[in-house]
């Protein structure tokens, strides 16, 4: 018993001492506003599209241009000029998806057209009644964004500021129908003691 | 590293980075051993283990810039620089070697046909460039209140003589270690291929006050200025260079459907730095003490223009845009101030421990002690040694196609060629690096 007793002791210490150097690993909020540092991070991301997404669908513009039911948009790669390597990609395809999910435009997938033209060659080739090519519609809209940085140190002070700008344009006219922006700011201060 | 990588690097074989240097990136001289892995690399043509080398020590160095004012790891550090040498403290890259980090970061996006990350990194260079200048300029700034003797490096203490001698003569007409017209070229030519051509045209602008006398970045600064409509800078461009003025590479001709071949020509290795010991008087010890100095001893031999032709068509001749040394050298007697402080700190420190030593009459121990003082005492020679010692340019338009390009040396005999592709509208940049009897290279083709 006592021998028993002893075993269950050392293993319960092995426990604590295995999960006391553990690094733990959490799951996050993606969209929680908790700044870490003053590079550009995934919440920005996702506030920024959020945003920008919600502030062209409440305009009054998407109303006007819905004549004809949803229209077709092309959804440009978003322009990094900052100086960090971001996925502008993955933002990309945030905007996209919430404007998807928003059911008020419509959208080709651009991503598989390598794919695409294979698939209408082969039913060329061999099918009964094939789809013929050139017949697709041509997106009328298009959404392009440009994200810049400024940064600016001051002694201890490091102050980044990021702006994200939108803007929808009309192709067949070539008007600019809608544009916004939203900034970002952040603010760091390096500590005078520290590890 | 003499042995384990110049050598190899000298003569064209394989340098065996990742076993030279995977290891030594975690100590304190990772930021150091990172951007020789890099450079290494990418030499070899290993571009993605190149960038993230260079990621590494840019993330290093960062790390390095947020940490507190005063850290207890880098109190640490300079206690034991004290009573060690100055190894002992992390290796933090001067500022010409993190913009070259950049620079060469640049070319690994390039190289990976991602021309959005060429961009960051060129972003990150100019930034780097822009606070190196306003440090100066706040150090210029504070020498000039009367509460300052002197500023520190300028007014140069007489006993060092010897040493800033040596740093003079390899910087030369180099003033400051910030002037890197090589790395506001090459930016130019990546803002170009990003149709940014106002922020190709700032870049010009900064190499030309660096190197005035550059045929190519005259064409170049002229050719955008008129494509942007800069008039009074034109008009004094073409007063200044009326030769370039002239040449159809300054948008004179007709450049449409033509294609653009930029060279980017790397020769020789930068130079290492060595000790000199320099006899210093110890206010505090009251003795005269030795303090170990780094130096430039050698200066690198001047850069050697080659001939660049396609097809056997002459295209022009390379020209310097950037001497690696002259900036290593100015770096040097910008830090040297520092350098003096900790190194006569060390001195007396060790001083003190040799005189109690003596005064308690342990023969052992006052010899163990000046010979750790001996030994202990030793320059801090580290420095970015895989660095070329001279970059030159040239810039040509061509007929598009892929001629059959040449690079020669002024005294004949061929360095490099090979087929080079062509696009009309689009640049090409071909980089080659000439280090002894070796030649590395590669070409990148806009996207």
């Amino acid at each position: 018993m006592n021998a028993q007793w002893k075993l269950f002791a050392v293993a319960g210490l092995l426990a604590w001492l295995v999960s006391g150097c553990a690094t733990t690993v959490e799951y996050g909020d993606a969209t929680s506003g908790k700044p870490i540092s003053t590079d550009f991070g995934s919440s920005d991301l996702q506030q920024i599209a959020a945003t920008m997404v919600d502030s062209m669908l409440m305009d009054d513009v998407l109303q006007e241009i819905s004549g004809d039911g949803p229209p077709l948009l092309v959804v440009d790669k978003v322009k990094n000029k900052t100086t960090q390597h971001i996925d502008t990609e993955s933002v990309t395809d945030s905007i996209r998806t919430k404007l998807i999910r928003s059911r008020k435009f419509s959208f080709q997938d651009r991503t598989t057209e390598a794919a695409l033209s294979e698939e209408l060659a082969y039913q060329q080739a061999a099918a009964k009644d094939p789809v013929a090519s050139g017949q697709q519609d041509a997106p009328r809209y298009m959404l392009t964004s440009n994200l810049s940085e400024i940064e600016q140190t001051q002694g201890r002070l490091k102050d980044v500021y990021y702006k994200f700008t939108m803007s929808l344009r009309d192709l067949k006219s070539g008007r600019l129908l809608w544009a916004d922006e939203k900034e970002i700011r952040k603010q760091k201060t390096k500590s005078v003691f520290g590890g | 590293m003499e042995q384990t990588t110049l050598a190899p690097l000298r003569t064209g074989q394989d340098t065996g980075y990742r076993k030279t240097f995977g290891k030594r990136t975690n100590g304190t001289a990772r930021v150091l051993f990172a951007m020789e892995m890099g450079r290494a690399a990418q030499l070899e043509g290993d571009f993605e283990v190149s960038r993230a080398a260079f990621e590494a020590a840019i993330a290093a160095t960062r790390a390095q810039d947020d940490k507190a004012a005063i850290s207890a790891s880098g109190a640490a550090a300079q206690g034991a620089a004290v009573l060690v040498n100055d190894k002992a403290i992390p290796y933090r890259a001067p500022s010409y070697e993190r913009t070259l980090a950049h620079h060469y970061q640049a070319l690994n996006y390039l190289a990976l046909n991602d021309l959005v990350g060429a961009g960051v990194e060129v972003r990150r260079a100019n930034r780097e460039q822009e606070e190196a200048r306003q440090r100066h300029e706040r150090e210029i700034e504070k020498s000039k209140s009367p509460a300052e003797n002197a500023a520190p490096g300028e007014e140069a203490d007489p006993r060092l003589a010897g040493v800033y001698a040596g740093l003079d003569e390899l910087a030369g007409t180099v003033k400051f270690s910030f002037q890197n017209a090589a790395t506001f070229y090459v930016s130019s030519v990546i803002w170009e291929m990003l149709g940014e051509p106002n922020d190709a045209y700032i870049d010009l602008k900064k190499a030309l006050e660096i190197y005035p006398d550059n045929p190519y970045v005259q064409q170049d600064v002229l050719r955008l200025g008129r494509r942007l409509g800069m008039r009074e800078d034109v008009a004094d461009f073409e007063r200044r260079f009326p030769a370039a003025a002239k040449a159809p590479a300054a948008g004179n001709g007709a450049l449409k459907n033509k294609a653009r071949l930029v060279v980017v020509y790397e020769e020789g290795l930068a130079p290492k730095k060595s000790e000199m010991s320099v006899a210093y008087p110890l206010s505090s010890a009251d003795s005269l003490g030795v303090v170990s100095l780094p130096v430039y001893a050698e200066v690198p031999p001047p850069p050697m223009p080659a001939a660049v032709a396609a097809d056997g068509k002459p295209l022009g001749g390379t020209a310097p845009i950037c001497n690696v040394g002259a900036l290593a050298g100015r770096a040097l007697a910008e830090q040297m101030p520092g350098i003096l402080t900790r190194q006569v700190a060390r001195a007396v420190a060790k001083g003190v421990a040799a005189k109690a030593a003596h005064d308690q009459g342990e023969g052992l121990a006052e010899l163990a002690v000046a010979l750790y003082n001996i030994f202990s005492e030793q320059a801090d020679l580290r420095s970015w040694l895989t660095l070329p010692a001279h970059v030159q340019i040239l810039s040509a338009w061509t007929e598009p196609g892929k001629p059959c390009v040449a690079i020669s040396a002024p005294q004949g005999g061929t360095l490099w060629s090979g087929e080079v592709t062509l696009r009309p509208g689009r640049t090409t940049l071909l980089y080659v690096v000439r280090i002894d009897l070796a030649v590395y290279s590669h070409i990148m083709v806009q996207p």
